[in-house]
């Protein structure tokens, strides 16, 4: 639908356009050079290399399994979540509230997020004496770092999942229950499936915001090699001690970006054109 | 028609540079502004942090000097921060390694570096602890959560030092390996050891003798025999690349003043004997 409105909106004459773009250059400079010197720094070879030291490999794996369940809980979770934000018709003033609450991991710097998840699951914190009671230390465990992540990513996948459900027609849902569908076979054949580039782009997003963050993670799951020290960490604590590694991962994060953004865009012109 | 267009074409170009000119020159107008900067900026080691801000209060007692701002970090991060062109004026380092590297860097003189202070280790130990910890061999009971400050860092290098001598002392092999397994984070710098001490998420660390008597009551502080102790030596420096030269050295100079010294004493720093 967006191709066929495009043919007929009017396209800013020419000296607007130039003047725009010269007024946005800086800003699109600002953006590019460092991306190119990231990768101008590059040699593959060394790359490599530097990518399969111990460290890095070690940090590497970490990163890939704790975003990985970062991931699958912020689905397993999110999904119920964002069908509550959807279609749960909550009053406007809950709705807004429970939006505000799933969104506000986006806004609060990561190292806030830290802190507050120790005061929970820390030592001495309200879960966390608890849990150190019954011998389950939270803190600086892997857990802590898929928790961490958890808590900073997830709102990439509800806001999709929630978009896309928004998004639906309820004739088809109507449709289905009409033909004798169950709730649940109405979820399961039709919501669900119309959802999935949604779902898909949310998850690609918060996997990789997952795989990035830092923050939350070096206050929460603290920096111990092989155990809680994501490739973030290497990339920061790291860069004055090897710095060839930290480059060499920190080129890795950056295709890895450029990965997602390119898929999520792929997904999302489908999308378009299939609706 | 065609004149007008070109002539607004260029009526818009003009506006845009000119604007932008303008936005430009407020960063430029900072850096000159920069130089004339009557703050002098005292890099300082992060176990510093307490005798030095008292210092700062004592020195900006008297309105004649210049203002004073610090940077704590590790000895470590400073140097790099240095490199990558921090605009320090003063470097107070932890160890000896850091300091070569700033001369190797030609951060400074050789000739300007003065010894100003020595600090040793203790063994702190908070109330907290699941098990007893009596002295350095209990570091390596199963289930106790060390500090520990990652590699690189002064203080990493002198807790290695202490525990190598201690562990050349012990008749059975892999003490070091033990400590090493109930390490619980790596962290930045010996003041993020002290806090994850004080947060309680650590049971014990090996800190400095002169941050160990900043401990909350309640804390064992267990001194560590000079056989196995370790002497931290601190060095001052004015920065080359300082636009303020005269305020380093006369900040070098205060530093070594007696009224310097008292404060430091006061801190818990050994100030006789310097090298």
């Amino acid at each position: 639908m967006a191709g066929n409105n495009r043919r007929f909106r009017a396209r800013p004459p020419a000296r607007y356009a130039l003047a725009m773009g010269l007024w946005g250059a800086p800003l699109l400079l600002l953006l590019v050079l460092p991306v190119a010197a990231l990768l101008g720094q590059a040699r593959p070879d060394a790359w490599l290399a530097s990518a399969l030291s111990p460290q890095a490999r070690d940090a590497l794996a970490l990163s890939l399994r704790t975003s990985g369940a970062a991931t699958l809980l912020a689905v397993g979770l999110g999904t119920p979540l964002a069908y509550v934000l959807a279609k749960g018709s909550l009053p406007a003033v809950w709705a807004r509230v429970l939006s505000i609450l799933v969104d506000l991991p986006l806004i609060l710097p990561p190292v806030v997020a830290g802190v507050a998840l120790l005061l929970v699951f820390g030592r001495f914190g309200w879960l966390g004496r608890r849990l150190y009671e019954a011998g389950l230390p939270l803190a600086f465990t892997p857990t802590a770092v898929v928790l961490a992540q958890l808590f900073v990513a997830s709102p990439f996948f509800v806001r999709s999942a929630a978009l896309g459900l928004a998004q639906i027609d309820p004739e088809l849902e109507n449709a289905s229950a009409l033909d004798g569908a169950s709730f649940a076979q109405t979820l399961i054949y039709v919501t669900l499936p119309l959802t999935r580039n949604a779902l898909l782009t949310g998850s690609i997003m918060t996997w990789a915001r997952a795989l990035g963050e830092f923050g939350a993670t070096l206050m929460f799951a603290g920096n111990m090699p092989g155990l809680t020290q994501t490739m973030p960490m290497v990339i920061y604590l790291g860069f004055d001690l090897d710095a060839s590694v930290a480059l060499a991962l920190a080129g890795v994060l950056l295709l890895v970006a450029l990965a997602v953004l390119a898929a999520t865009r792929l997904i999302q012109a489908r999308w378009l054109r299939v609706m | 028609m065609m004149r007008r267009n070109v002539a607004r074409n260029v009526a818009w170009t003009l506006l845009g540079i000119g604007l932008w000119t303008a936005a430009c020159r407020a960063p430029l107008g900072g850096a000159a502004e920069r130089e004339a900067d009557p703050v002098l900026t005292v890099m300082a080691a992060s176990s510093l942090y307490e005798p030095f801000t008292a210092l700062g209060r004592q020195w900006r007692a008297d309105p004649a000097r210049p203002p004073l701002r610090f940077h704590f970090a590790s000895s470590q991060h400073l140097v790099l921060q240095l490199i990558q062109g921090a605009p320090g004026d003063v470097l107070a380092s932890a160890h000896r390694a850091q300091v070569e590297r700033a001369l190797a860097a030609g951060l400074a003189d050789a000739a300007s570096v003065a010894p100003f202070a020595a600090n040793s280790l203790a063994l702190v130990v908070h109330p907290a602890a699941p098990v007893p910890v009596e002295g350095l061999a209990d570091l390596t009971r199963p289930g106790l959560r060390l500090g520990w400050a990652r590699a690189g860092v002064p203080l990493n290098d002198y807790t290695e030092r202490a525990l190598a001598r201690w562990s050349a002392a012990q008749p059975e092999a892999g003490y070091a390996a033990r400590v090493k397994a109930n390490v619980l984070s790596h962290d930045a710098h010996a003041r993020s050891v002290f806090q994850r001490l004080a947060q309680g998420e650590a049971d014990a660390a090996i800190l400095y003798a002169t941050d160990a008597l900043s401990a909350p009551a309640g804390w064992r502080v267990i001194p560590i025999a000079p056989a196995f102790n370790v002497r931290a030596q601190l060095y001052a420096m004015p920065v080359k690349t300082s636009a303020r030269p005269a305020a380093a050295a006369a900040f070098v100079a205060y530093l070594l003043s007696a009224e310097g010294q008292a404060v430091l004493r006061r801190f818990g720093f050994e100030t006789d004997g310097r090298e």
